[in-house]
């Protein structure tokens, strides 16, 4: 699965074939002390993740999705089936150096600062003493907490355990991140940097499998997800796939007069009934509107907290090259990608019943306008405001993409 | 050459600089640099430091200058290393924020670099490390990783300080609150058998609780699945946490060792002459033990019983030979043993390697009998040795009245100044040379007395020479009980390898009491019955069958195996004297740590390594 999907941002186009993570008839049963089968909490599961994209794995409460991580990692081991991470079992050693993972809880000792966290687990990795000193600042300051470094990580708020809870998942630059619940507890702000990290790491290569019960943001990043019920995988596939009503099509253009716009909805009654059109106009969501608040007053308000997090530290972003290079790689890759995109296919959408009553308000939403100027179809604008505003953050820090 | 500064701000009192790196100032200033940067606590605890050690200065600079030094060097080094952390910190406990760390010359350097940059910090500053000031090999890295863990978990939950405060009533609250009788061997008793009995007591339940405690816990609060999920084996996370716990002990038990010495050679200063003397020669010195080459009884059983078996010709059907064998067995033992009214007994020491130790140095004999006459009380008989080689003409006769079921040392070589025979070590005597030319010691005990005493084979007559000082023999003697600390962790990591907590707790502490039972034991497998014995006919009463079956033989191997640990008694040796010789401390370390704890370990490890570090839970 090759093609650009114009859905996804940065698309599957660096997503390869080569399998990552190969899950086949995976199936755990917890036993109590006797031995006897009490849960059956994953049943048969088959998947494969391929490099450089990201997995969502998605499910109820108890549906498997943990339980499917924690086997993942070497930490549960499977009652049948088979696990093959890079090629290796779980628990081959060596092959952890390449993987980071980011628990649901906090699950670091309460009674070490965030930089002693980010160094004892930066020993674990073998790092020398200087990278690994280099690393620890660029992710606290990447993560916002370069100034509460001497505070404990029992004493951080939910939030603030995250964000090291992210750092420290990343400070061996993995090759496979898996996230659990990487959003909980954190504030919008939080949420949407973290979503930003994410398809950064992705524009790296990097693989990232990410457990969430927050749709939105499995929606946001992923390119393939899997579907948990009852220990049982229901349903896998790209969003596009998953998502897709291929009866519908969404039509996007600036205001026009009341006449222009009833033509044009004429001409399509002319094929399509009534009560099949939808007409609204977009608007900004509350996501956007928020950041855009904290951001104008980020630059003058100071903290005890944690701070808005920072660039991506260095050593994520690849290697040395300067920032004005990466920065235009990054606006070239931008720039390049509408035109692209404009060739696609306009995107559908599901309409609802309670969407349709919009139609009645056909007249009053088309007003009359100076200049009208030509209508042009918007290809999946969620997707285009996302991206424009992952790089007004990450201006200068998406490196060059692995190829 | 410029430093780096690390720059803090304060929204009210502005910037601050703090260099990176070793203090010279804190490492030659000490409390007084502390004081005056507001580091106090760690200022205070230096200060108490530095007082103790004034103290014990007064009383043992003079004989230890070099132990002295090397403490005082060693403390102000490491505080010199830690000042401008320490100072760091307490900027930011004050409200001060970290910016960054600049490259200056000096701390007013450093502070107006930062200012000329205003709001625009170079990323550099932001991010800068200063150059690490040494570097670990990778492959220890991970291990001391998770040591230095284990240890910051007891020091940030407040236990270090509770024990440094329990050890510190032991090691000086103990010596102070119970009163010698004035003697050396008074004084010996209390500070070193009753201190470092407890201390080793407390540091060996502390030890049990940790190591449960560490692995467990973590396990528990699913920290360990953090650890488990790096490129580390789980041997590794176990051996660390067993590191980290060993490091607490060697500190905690080498503090504690410091101290009793130091505190024993102070008190010493306050005794008699006569007792400084007893406990320069007797006590606080290494004497190594020789006694008698070990009787080979059984072989005598068996040639007895065949000799005879051919007189009578035949064995009567249902000859019981296993009791005949004991009963002979007892017989010669006997004979060895015992010594007839106005007979002799000689003993033939072998001095092997330790001969010229023994040709000018003091040798003491460690003397134990009884008496067959039962009585409720020790009785006091006389007593006639003779010391020399075989018809010499310089053999050395002592009399003495000596009480039973006591040991008594005396030394048998002793004059003084003029070569005249005291019984007591006197300043600037010297040492006769008793041994013969063969190297061999001979000793007779000749019985005036109209019963028959009995010397123990075992502990009945042993020869004590001078074979080293106080102080390494101290040392090695802590470095055996640091050994049965570093069993006890194993234990408490082994338990907590595949158990919760509390079980964890509970399996070790039961290993604990079965290791304190060998007594029981031993007197299970020497009566081959849970039940009594019959002290008249030697008959089992009260005997369970089925369990002595199978417990016996199991006792039996138990007990093999707490000898290893058990046959060691550093305490003891300590208190009279005896050494503690590198032959000791290294069969400690092999029977100890290789066979017992590695037994241990690999049970732990191998638990460890399959056990399933994550549960079923509620989410996902």
């Amino acid at each position: 699965m090759t093609a650009f999907d114009p859905l996804q941002p940065d698309s599957l186009a660096r997503t390869t074939t080569e399998a990552v993570v190969s899950v086949r008839g995976l199936t755990k049963v917890f036993k109590d002390f006797w031995g006897r089968p009490k849960a059956r909490a994953v049943d048969n599961a088959n998947f494969e993740v391929r490099r450089g994209e990201i997995f969502g794995l998605l499910g109820p409460n108890g549906s498997g999705k943990s339980t499917t991580i924690k086997m993942l990692l070497g930490l549960l081991y499977p009652t049948k089936g088979h696990i093959e991470i890079f090629g290796h079992s779980p628990r081959h050693v060596k092959t952890k150096a390449r993987i980071g993972y980011l628990p649901e809880e906090s699950y670091l000792y309460r009674y070490l600062d965030s930089r002693e966290t980010l160094d004892f687990f930066g020993n674990l990795f073998q790092l020398a003493p200087g990278d690994r000193d280099k690393r620890t600042e660029q992710l606290l300051d990447m993560v916002g907490l370069s100034q509460v470094r001497s505070r404990t990580v029992g004493e951080f708020s939910k939030g603030m355990q995250r964000r090291i809870g992210l750092a420290q998942a990343l400070i061996n630059d993995p090759d496979l991140i898996i996230l659990d619940e990487p959003t909980a507890g954190m504030d919008p702000l939080g949420c949407r940097e973290v979503k930003d990290l994410i398809l950064a790491l992705k524009a790296r290569g990097k693989t990232v499998i990410l457990s969430s019960h927050l749709l939105s943001d499995v929606e946001d990043v992923c390119d393939r997800v899997v579907i948990y019920y009852g220990g049982k995988i229901q349903a896998d596939g790209t969003l596009k796939e998953l998502l897709t009503e291929r009866d519908s099509i969404r039509v996007t253009f600036p205001s026009l007069t009341r006449e222009k716009v009833q033509g044009i909805l004429g001409a399509i009654q002319r094929e399509v009934p009534a009560d099949r059109i939808k007409l609204d106009s977009p608007s900004q969501n509350l996501e956007s509107y928020f950041l855009g608040v904290v951001n104008r007053a980020r630059a003058s308000e100071q903290t005890a907290g944690a701070t808005s997090g920072n660039q991506v530290a260095e050593y994520l972003r690849g290697s040395a090259e300067a920032g004005a290079q990466q920065q235009a790689r990054v606006l070239d890759r931008l720039v390049a990608a509408a035109p692209v995109a404009e060739a696609q296919a306009p995107t559908v959408i599901v309409p609802t019943a309670a969407e349709l009553e919009a139609q009645k308000k056909l007249a009053a939403l088309a007003t009359p306008a100076a200049t009208a100027p030509e209508p042009k179809i918007e290809i999946a604008p969620k997707l285009a405001m996302d991206e424009v505003k992952a790089n007004e953050k990450l201006a200068n820090l998406l490196g060059k993409p692995k190829s | 050459m410029s430093a780096y500064f690390r720059i803090l701000k304060h929204p009210e009192q502005g910037l601050a600089a703090v260099k990176h790196g070793f203090s010279w100032p804190a490492a030659m200033l000490g409390w007084v640099w502390a004081f005056a940067r507001r580091v106090w606590v760690p200022g205070l605890a230096l200060l108490v430091v530095h007082t103790a050690l004034a103290v014990a200065a007064t009383k043992l600079f003079t004989d230890n200058p070099g132990l002295l030094i090397v403490v005082g060097l060693g403390l102000q080094a490491f505080f010199g290393a830690r000042a401008n952390y320490l100072n760091s910190r307490s900027y930011q406990q004050r409200g001060f924020l970290y910016q960054g760390l600049v490259p200056a010359t000096s701390p007013s350097d450093a502070i107006a670099k930062f200012k000329a940059v205003g709001e625009n910090i170079p990323a550099e500053w932001r991010l800068g490390v200063a150059p690490p000031l040494f570097s670990l090999p990778a492959g220890l890295q991970q291990l001391l990783a998770v040591a230095r863990l284990t240890v910051k978990a007891v020091v940030r939950y407040r236990l270090l300080p509770i024990l440094a405060v329990l050890l510190v009533l032991v090691v000086v609250g103990l010596p102070l609150l119970l009163k010698h009788d004035g003697t050396a061997r008074g004084l010996v008793q209390i500070v070193i058998t009753y201190t470092l009995s407890s201390i080793t007591a407390i540091l060996g339940l502390v030890t049990l609780w940790l190591a449960t405690g560490t692995l467990a816990r973590d396990v528990e609060d699913c920290s360990m699945q953090m650890i488990a999920v790096k490129p580390i084996a789980r041997w590794q996370v176990w051996v660390g946490k067993w590191l980290g716990i060993m490091a607490l002990n060697l500190t905690l038990l080498g503090l504690s060792g410091l101290t009793i010495y130091f505190l024993i050679q102070w008190r010493a200063a306050n005794l008699p002459d006569k007792q400084q003397a007893i406990l320069k020669n007797e006590l606080l010195i290494a004497r190594g033990s020789l006694k008698e080459r070990p009787l080979d009884l059984d072989a005598e059983v068996e040639k007895n019983l065949k000799e005879r078996i051919r007189e009578i010709g035949q064995i009567a059907n249902g000859a019981d030979l296993k009791q005949v064998r004991k009963d002979v067995k007892e017989a010669i033992k006997s004979q060895y043993q015992a010594v007839p009214p106005q007979t002799t007994r000689p003993w033939v020491i072998e001095t092997g390697l330790a001969r010229g130790q023994l040709e000018n140095t003091p040798i003491y004999l460690r003397v134990k009998f009884r008496s067959p006459q039962y009585s409720l009380k020790p009785e006091t008989f006389a007593t006639l040795w003779e010391v020399g080689p075989p018809n010499a003409t310089n053999r050395v006769r002592i009399s003495r009245a000596l009480t039973t079921d006591t040991f008594h040392e005396f030394g048998i070589n002793l004059l003084d100044a003029k070569g005249v025979p005291v019984s007591d070590p006197v300043k600037g005597g010297r040492y006769q040379n008793l041994l013969a030319p063969d190297g061999k010691l001979y000793i007779v005990f000749g019985n005036p007395n109209p019963t028959a005493l009995l010397f123990d084979l075992d502990e009945g007559l042993e020869v004590l020479y001078h074979e080293g000082g106080f102080g390494l023999n101290f040392a090695r003697g802590i470095a055996i009980l640091f050994i049965w600390l570093g069993l006890l962790a194993a234990i408490g990591l082994a338990g907590a390898s595949y158990l919760s907590f509390p079980v964890a707790a509970f399996f070790s502490i039961a290993m604990l009491i079965f290791g304190l039972s060998s007594g029981t034991i031993a007197q299970v497998v020497q009566d081959g019955t849970f039940g009594q014995t019959n002290h008249d006919t030697g008959a089992k009463e009260g005997m369970l069958g089925a369990v002595d079956f199978i417990m016996v033989p199991t006792f039996k191997v138990a007990l093999g195996l707490l000898q290893l640990v058990n046959s060691f008694s550093p305490v003891d040796a300590l208190s009279t004297g005896r050494s503690v010789s590198w032959t000791a401390l290294l069969q400690a370390l092999l029977q100890i740590w290789g066979l017992i704890g590695g037994f241990f370990a690999v049970i732990g490890i191998f638990a460890f390594t399959r056990r399933e570090l994550a549960t079923a839970q509620s989410k996902g």
